[in-house]
């Protein structure tokens, strides 16, 4: 193998696992915007999307487009319903309040997914064969092309909803402006509501896509989730275009790192990388900084 | 058309309004003068339903409306611009048109068109402007985008906070014009303003609010003759381009 063949390998295990966090990193911008809040059930949606397809696919014996698509939905439902039994009902508005009950949330969640699921390992197969392909030198496995191109998709979705629908830009404007969205008309609850589904929905996209290369675990969201949410703050954070950059750049770093030097040390290099950023440039790479914040 | 009976909000434990009553009619333009604090915007956020009445009775076209929110204002045509523009700044001028018809949305985009188009007719500077985003417009551009998408809710009653603030005389001058052509289109008006001269100016009745109640009320005319509103609000013995300084209330 040639170091360009090697290289050429790094960068699209990068951009494989790099779609997942920037997935990940979507839902965290999403809810960053519409609440001001970081959502650390972010990371259970995505272990719950995993779940849900072991559940339906293996369990159930659904067809895999109907599995991923049920298991999608049953998260972004899970999503809501956060938002609607623990975040609506509390009665401090204050950001760091907040913040703890999403934590708090989290730890339950994953509670429950261990009296659910169990503590075992689990795998699933991937949505076509495991025989890589050859693509400018580097094995590429189908997974990772599902990967792209199912992240593709979502990201080009995500963009159509927000700059072309009615619902869309009203969560937009709710983001810059909620007292001025309210006076609109915007029901900005349901806003609210709506982001945190979306973030679910997001979340168990990445996480049924990436099981079948990593394991399924009750708790795999977890460092994934971490990672996702270093993309979002690498990216700048609250930014959409951001967040996709960020999970793409961190994935492919972390990649090259650990090919470079040694895979041991994957995620103190992406841990890093998130440091450097946060010393040298807290706005992200894409970030508006301060001043932006109105 | 709106009738306001002892309303009365609080800030926590201030008492903003106390038992404040007033009436507009159909196709007047009613202004409210007042100092900071005084509870003008207080009041605009009790009718348009995004800030709690503790009590009092709001009746709008003989319905009492006390018990609505936001949204269902905003649907009956209580419209309000609010105060320091508050635009969708990182959105495109015409998106933050369209936000102004967001539950007129099943209108679907040909009939936004007309409506847009209505708005650029008004507004012939926000045509070119209509790609660019609106927090990087100047502030009369900006209030024109304001008040624009106020009306792209269609409303029937008006309620304008503060059209003036910030923005240069000539500007000051141009924002009344519009206001008084929408009095001519049969919109009813609102107006919350601490340029009080201008206000009075173009109304054509005036509410005096002062700590929370109504201090005065009166014909526009007549309150402009008033000693008490002209020492407080229209600075006799200042000279004209000085801002007036409000004694009144504090």
């Amino acid at each position: 193998m040639t170091t360009w063949d090697q290289f050429a390998q790094f960068v699209f295990s990068g951009l494989t696992t790099g779609s997942i966090y920037a997935l990940i990193a979507l839902g965290f911008c999403i809810i960053h915007n519409s609440t001001g809040l970081v959502n650390f059930t972010q990371v259970d949606f995505v272990s719950l999307g995993g779940l849900m397809m072991y559940t339906l696919f293996l369990g159930l014996g659904l067809p895999l487009p109907a599995a991923f698509v049920l298991g999608v939905l049953a998260v972004t439902a899970v999503g809501g319903l956060v938002e609607r039994l623990t975040i609506r009902p509390a009665r401090s508005r204050e950001i760091t309040v907040l913040i703890f009950i999403t934590i708090g949330v989290s730890i339950l969640m994953r509670g429950l997914f261990k009296i659910i699921w169990g503590k075992n390992q689990m795998a699933l197969p991937s949505f076509s064969g495991d025989s890589p392909l050859i693509i400018l030198g580097a094995a590429v496995l189908p997974q990772s092309l599902w990967i792209f191109v199912i992240t593709l998709l979502v990201v080009g979705l995500l963009h159509y909803f927000f700059s072309r629908t009615r619902v869309g830009k009203a969560m937009r404007a709710t983001s810059f402006n909620p007292r001025a969205a309210a006076l609109m008309g915007v029901d900005v609850n349901s806003m609210i509501l709506l982001s945190f589904a979306l973030s679910g929905g997001l979340g168990a996209v990445a996480g049924i896509l990436i099981v079948p290369i990593t394991t399924l675990s009750y708790d795999v969201g977890v460092m994934l989730g971490l990672k996702g949410f270093a993309a979002a703050i690498l990216g700048g954070y609250g930014n959409v275009v951001g967040a996709v950059v960020g999970g793409l750049v961190l994935g492919v770093l972390e990649s090259i790192g650990a090919g470079m030097i040694t895979s041991t040390y994957k995620d103190v290099i992406a841990f890093s990388i998130l440091l450097l950023i946060l010393f040298f440039k807290p706005g992200g790479l894409l970030g508006y900084g301060e001043k932006q914040k109105v | 058309m709106l009738r306001v009976e002892k309303l009365a909000a609080s800030y926590g434990a201030i008492q903003a309004l106390k038992g404040v009553s007033l009436e507009v009619n159909q196709g007047e333009i009613v202004c409210l003068i007042g100092a900071n604090g005084a509870g003008k915007t207080t009041l605009l956020n009790c009718l348009s339903g995004v800030h709690a009445q503790r009590q009092g009775r709001l009746v709008y076209r003989g319905q009492d409306i006390s018990g609505t929110n936001a949204q269902q204002r905003v649907k009956m045509g209580i419209v309000q611009v609010p105060e320091n523009r508050q635009l969708f700044g990182p959105m495109t001028v015409e998106e933050n048109l369209e936000m102004g018809a967001y539950l007129r949305g099943k209108t679907g985009r040909v009939g936004l068109a007309a409506e847009m188009e209505d708005i650029f007719r008004r507004f012939p500077i926000l045509k070119d402007r209509r790609k660019q985003r609106a927090g990087t417009l100047s502030g009369g551009e900006q209030q024109m985008v304001a008040i624009g998408r106020g009306l792209m809710a269609n409303p029937s009653l008006l309620l304008l906070d503060e059209p003036s603030l910030g923005l240069a005389p000539l500007v000051v001058k141009e924002i009344f014009r519009i206001i008084k052509g929408l009095r001519e289109e049969g919109r009813t008006i609102l107006l919350v303003e601490q340029n009080a001269l201008g206000a009075l100016t173009i109304s054509d009745r005036a509410y005096v609010l002062e700590t929370g109640r109504v201090s005065l009320s009166g014909p526009a005319r007549d309150l402009m003759q008033d000693d008490q509103v002209r020492r407080a609000f229209l600075g006799q013995t200042v000279p004209e381009d000085e801002k007036p300084r409000p004694i009144l209330g504090s």
